[in-house]
């Protein structure tokens, strides 16, 4: 079974061993780990607009109401 | 017997996984009822692992809703469980007390109601700024502050101490009801304005957002003061204002201390 993308992200942010690997070969270690092709374009291509778009809702980070 | 519900309120930390403290994991795993406000949805994901009962605060935020109506509204959610004798834990993204407000008003709320309430530190952005930028707060002492809050009101910089600037791309923003940070040109100008008052227009400036995802780098964009109007940052933008250097000394403090500028410098020396 090909792992996603959100488990190779949360196994990086955990796996100093990963993480390093991935450093020296960004494009290697997730072809390694079973990313499917169009995961490892994201890393690729350093798209991180799609993976904020995929994964995070900036409109709601936190904010101050004080001023 | 009737339970007694609790509060332990946490932080994740600003990536995924890994800044989760182990503690705050041990909380999340025990409580009967956990809520999240992380904005993340690998970060919910590592939560839910970690507890199958877990419920989303996001449903609360609406667009063109105030953001003060919002945290009332989380508040009030995660104090009812606690009020119904449920051991809650209430999930922040970074930092639990950093620019978070239902975490502190639900620990008064449950603390008033005798109960037992507490807050574990999380890692928040300015933990990632310090490591990602080399800067020590300490070296020339630091002014940190939210950027609309600053020009609203009549605070004073000290061009001798790093500035950390936060929100920047809601600067001068009002309602609390904007959801993007297409808005801030005109507050980016007036604090350009301001900060010209104070430093050279050359002077460099850093444009700092921390990484959210272990697969990329911190957004570190270095520009010159006076082209700080034609940025454009995001929500989770933060403007570095680097210090001018240390101040001179205060020879008429350094007196009252029976202290002279000399003996400081040759202290330091030997």
């Amino acid at each position: 079974m090909s792992k996603t993308l959100v488990n190779f992200i949360e196994e990086l942010d955990t796996n100093a061993k990963l993480l390093e690997t991935y450093k020296a070969n960004p494009v290697g270690t997730a072809k390694d780990y079973g990313l499917s092709e169009e995961d490892v374009k994201i890393i690729e291509d350093k798209n991180w607009d799609e993976l904020s778009k995929r994964f995070e809702d900036l409109g709601k980070a936190p904010r101050n109401i004080r001023s | 017997m009737n339970k007694q519900g609790s509060l332990v309120v946490v932080g994740t930390g600003i990536s995924p996984a890994g800044q989760m403290t182990i503690l705050t994991q041990s909380y999340i795993k025990e409580a009967d009822i956990v809520f999240m406000g992380i904005m993340n949805k690998i970060g919910e994901n590592v939560v839910q692992k970690l507890n199958s009962n877990c419920h989303n605060l996001d449903d609360l935020y609406q667009s063109g809703k105030s953001r003060g109506i919002t945290y009332i509204q989380m508040k009030d959610r995660i104090v009812e469980a606690v009020k119904q004798g449920q051991r809650v834990v209430a999930a922040f993204y970074g930092h639990p007390g950093v620019f978070v407000n239902p975490s502190h008003s639900a620990i008064e709320e449950v603390l008033a109601l005798g109960l037992p309430a507490r807050m574990l530190p999380g890692i928040s952005a300015e933990d990632c700024l310090v490591a990602d930028l080399g800067i020590d707060p300490a070296q020339f002492g630091c002014q940190s502050y939210e950027a609309t809050q600053f020009l609203f009101r009549k605070y004073r910089i000290d061009p001798y101490m790093t500035q950390i600037i936060w929100q920047i791309g809601l600067a001068g923003e009002h309602t609390h009801t904007v959801l993007n940070a297409e808005h801030c040109q005109k507050g980016l100008q007036l604090l350009t304005d301001i900060l010209l008052t104070h430093y050279p227009k050359q002077h460099q400036i850093i444009l700092y957002e921390a990484a959210t995802f272990p697969v990329c780098e911190p957004k570190i964009e270095k520009l010159s003061l006076i082209d700080l109007p034609s940025a454009k940052p995001s929500l989770i933008s933060t403007l570095v204002i680097p210090a001018l250097g240390l101040p001179d000394y205060d020879e008429d403090k350094l007196a009252k201390l029976g202290l002279t500028k000399e003996i400081v410098i040759k202290s330091r020396k030997s």
